[in-house]
């Protein structure tokens, strides 16, 4: 099966977990996914929990990453508690980092979350030899979260 | 002389019942009306007196039989099957004996009259035994010693008893003290509140308990001392159901025979202003949809369980003011989700208001309890108010959580943000991006009663410098040539007992 296939079906699946939306194929939002790097090539990972606690808001959800104002890549879509990561070779230097969090609901389509649940734009030093390891934690309510590390590589083990 | 005759027949007829030997069992029992008086004489140690009591209604009976000298007397009140009912056996010989608020529905009874000391010999002084029958309404119902006897009583209304006997003789347990248990019916649908009174009794420091029909104890009260009554107020009850009080003296062997208590119960449609008792762990609090609302501490170490609907997907921020309480010290304590302390708010001492200045919620239930800091203070009578305000947030306020670099607060470079230092022990997080190289100034209003401290970090939080105040009041500047990046200030009081709910302060970052 090929990607764009596998994504649809995986999506189709999530949202006929929800019941109403059953049958229903969501518009994917622009731009595709970024198809990421191997853990060797990787200097960026972004993590990514979100906590749901009423299950019907559980969903579908994903992360668009954007460097500079560039969409740098984006977390594959998944059930919005399930934990997401995406690992990203960004040019190194000092950049402003923007997450944009994406939600499927279990009836309606794909949207970005809203602005209260969206993290704060900031920026993340990336350097060679390093990797900058960004987490994202959405609570069930309040602000998102964000914690950045920076590590020499091979102090983790990286997972994609 | 026959009108003499007369008379002496009916003085004879108006006096106490005399017994009627052999009157030692059941079969043998010597009539006595309820009401009246009997007397009689204890012909040997072993000798027993019974008396058989016809009642025509539901009746209220009580008997006090007068000391003689060596007799050692037990009262015992038995039903028509012989099942003994009520037994009392207070004083040692020569004393009084009373057996108190017993209840007579129609039908045979036996009061018996028994002797303990084995070495009695007072054959020839009479005893005597007075009764009295009353209207069993509003009264106690002995025996009403388990829930399983409770006196049934009116929701709104009053029953009046006694802590008499102070010993439960018919108990398997010999330790076994009085106790009086009542059954409230609620037998409309909705919310409703309970209070309840039970009057002051001299020698006796009375424990009021709750339970629901399935036996669990709910509330427990004991704030008064010896002589003292106590105070249940704003039980929250769900109708239909039904519900028990339990009455008991808190030390052996106390007890009034001559002064009844009066148990004033009072069930009011729960209307939104009080609290909803129970209201003592998470799963319990009592909403808050009104502004404001009023709770007690009542028992001591009590604790009121709150919680402020917010309306999902608004950004809100919830102010809460907690009055002061004559004699005590209020502590208002914001929760997680779990029942875990998220905030202690405590800037004040007795008898002082508290504030939480605000908190930021971006929908559901904010959770916060009510307590009394020392845990020993209580007062039903003493209510404290709880006022909430929903403040739709906006740029320029703080928005709390903002106590670490994970929930800092984002603000833009060129604008300002207005906070509190507040509760004790605050610091507040907020963070600016500058996208050009600049000359960046932070600018820190002063604020009433707290010595501010500034701190500069850079994106991975290494501090690049900091500014304080020379006392409390003054204002804090900071100036620094920065790079682009992502820079975050700290501000907390140089002394974290300092707070000031009442003025905010004004962070400004500057860029040149």
């Amino acid at each position: 099966m090929s990607r764009p296939l596998a994504l649809a079906a995986l999506v189709a699946a999530l949202s006929a977990c929800g019941g109403a939306g059953a049958g229903r194929v969501p518009v994917e939002p622009e731009p595709p996914a970024h198809p990421g790097v191997s853990p060797a090539q990787a200097n960026f990972q972004l993590v990514v929990n979100e906590t749901v606690t009423d299950p019907a808001e559980e969903g579908a959800s994903y992360t668009v990453v954007s460097v500079d104002g560039v969409v740098a890549g984006r977390t594959a879509p998944g059930a919005r508690g399930a934990e997401k990561r995406l690992l990203l070779k960004l040019e190194p230097g000092n950049r402003p980092l923007r997450l944009e969090h994406w939600l499927l609901p279990p009836v309606g389509e794909w949207a970005p979350a809203s602005a209260d649940r969206q993290p704060r734009e900031r920026f993340v030093r990336v350097e060679e030899g390093f990797v900058t390891r960004v987490f994202l934690r959405l609570p069930a309510s309040g602000p998102a979260q964000l914690i950045v590390q920076r590590e020499p590589k091979g102090t983790f083990k990286l997972e994609p | 002389m026959r009108s003499r005759w007369l008379a002496v027949l009916l003085l004879a007829a108006c006096g106490p019942t005399k017994e009627t030997e052999p009157n030692d069992a059941f079969q043998q029992a010597t009539f006595l009306k309820a009401g009246a008086k009997a007397v009689g004489t204890i012909a040997s140690p072993g000798d027993q007196d019974w008396y058989r009591i016809d009642s025509a209604g539901d009746t209220a009976f009580s008997a006090r039989i007068g000391g003689i000298r060596e007799v050692d007397f037990v009262l015992t009140l038995l039903d028509k099957d012989r099942v003994p009912l009520k037994k009392v056996d207070e004083t040692v010989a020569g004393g009084d004996e009373a057996l108190l608020d017993a209840s007579l529905r129609p039908g045979a009874y036996y009061l018996v009259v028994g002797n303990k000391n084995e070495k009695a010999a007072n054959a020839g002084q009479e005893y005597e035994l007075s009764t009295k029958n009353e209207p069993a309404a509003g009264r106690e119902r002995e025996p009403n010693d388990k829930a399983l006897q409770a006196t049934p009583i009116e929701p709104s209304g009053t029953a009046r008893g006694h802590h008499w006997p102070t010993k439960d003789l018919l108990s398997e347990d010999p330790e076994a003290g009085e106790e009086d248990w009542y059954s409230v019916e609620v037998s409309r649908e909705g919310l409703f509140l309970l209070n309840a009174d039970v009057s002051e009794v001299r020698n006796v420091d009375p424990i009021l308990e709750v339970y629901d029909a399935s036996g669990y104890k709910l509330k427990d009260l004991d704030a008064g001392g010896v002589g003292e009554g106590e105070s249940l107020r704003s039980f929250g009850v769900r109708g239909p159901g039904r519900f028990l009080l339990r009455l008991r003296g808190k030390h052996k062997g106390a007890g009034n025979a001559e002064l009844p208590y009066d148990l004033m119960t009072e069930l009011l449609p729960y209307q939104g202003r009080v609290e909803f008792e129970p209201n003592d762990q998470l799963a319990d609090a009592t909403p808050v949809n009104l502004d404001s609302i009023q709770g007690a501490i009542s028992p001591a170490g009590d604790a009121d369980w709150y919680k402020v609907a917010v309306d999902s997907g608004a950004k809100t921020l919830l102010r809460v003011e907690l009055s002061g309480l004559p004699g005590a010290d209020l502590v208002l304590s914001l929760k997680d989700p779990v029942g875990g302390d998220l905030l202690v708010v405590d800037n004040m001492g007795k008898e002082q208001p508290e504030v939480l200045t605000g908190w930021g919620s971006t929908g559901g239930e904010v959770v916060f309890s009510v307590t009394e800091k020392s845990g020993r203070k209580a007062d039903a009578r003493q209510p404290y108010t709880l006022t909430r305000k929903l403040i739709p947030a906006q740029d320029g306020l703080e928005w709390e959580p903002n106590n670490s670099t994970a929930a800092v607060q984002a603000l833009k470079a060129g604008e300002s943000v207005d906070g509190y230092f507040a509760p004790k022990g605050d610091e507040d997080w907020y963070e600016f991006n500058l996208y050009q190289k600049g000359a960046v100034s932070l600018e820190l209003t002063g604020v009433f009663l707290v010595t501010p401290t500034l701190t500069l970090f850079d994106q991975e939080y290494a501090e690049l410098g900091s500014a304080a105040a020379t006392r409390p009041g003054e204002p804090v500047t900071f100036a620094r040539e920065l790079e682009p990046g992502t820079y975050a200030v700290r501000l907390k009081p140089a002394d974290p007992g300092q707070a000031n709910t009442r003025d905010k302060y004004s962070l400004r970052v500057r860029v040149r």
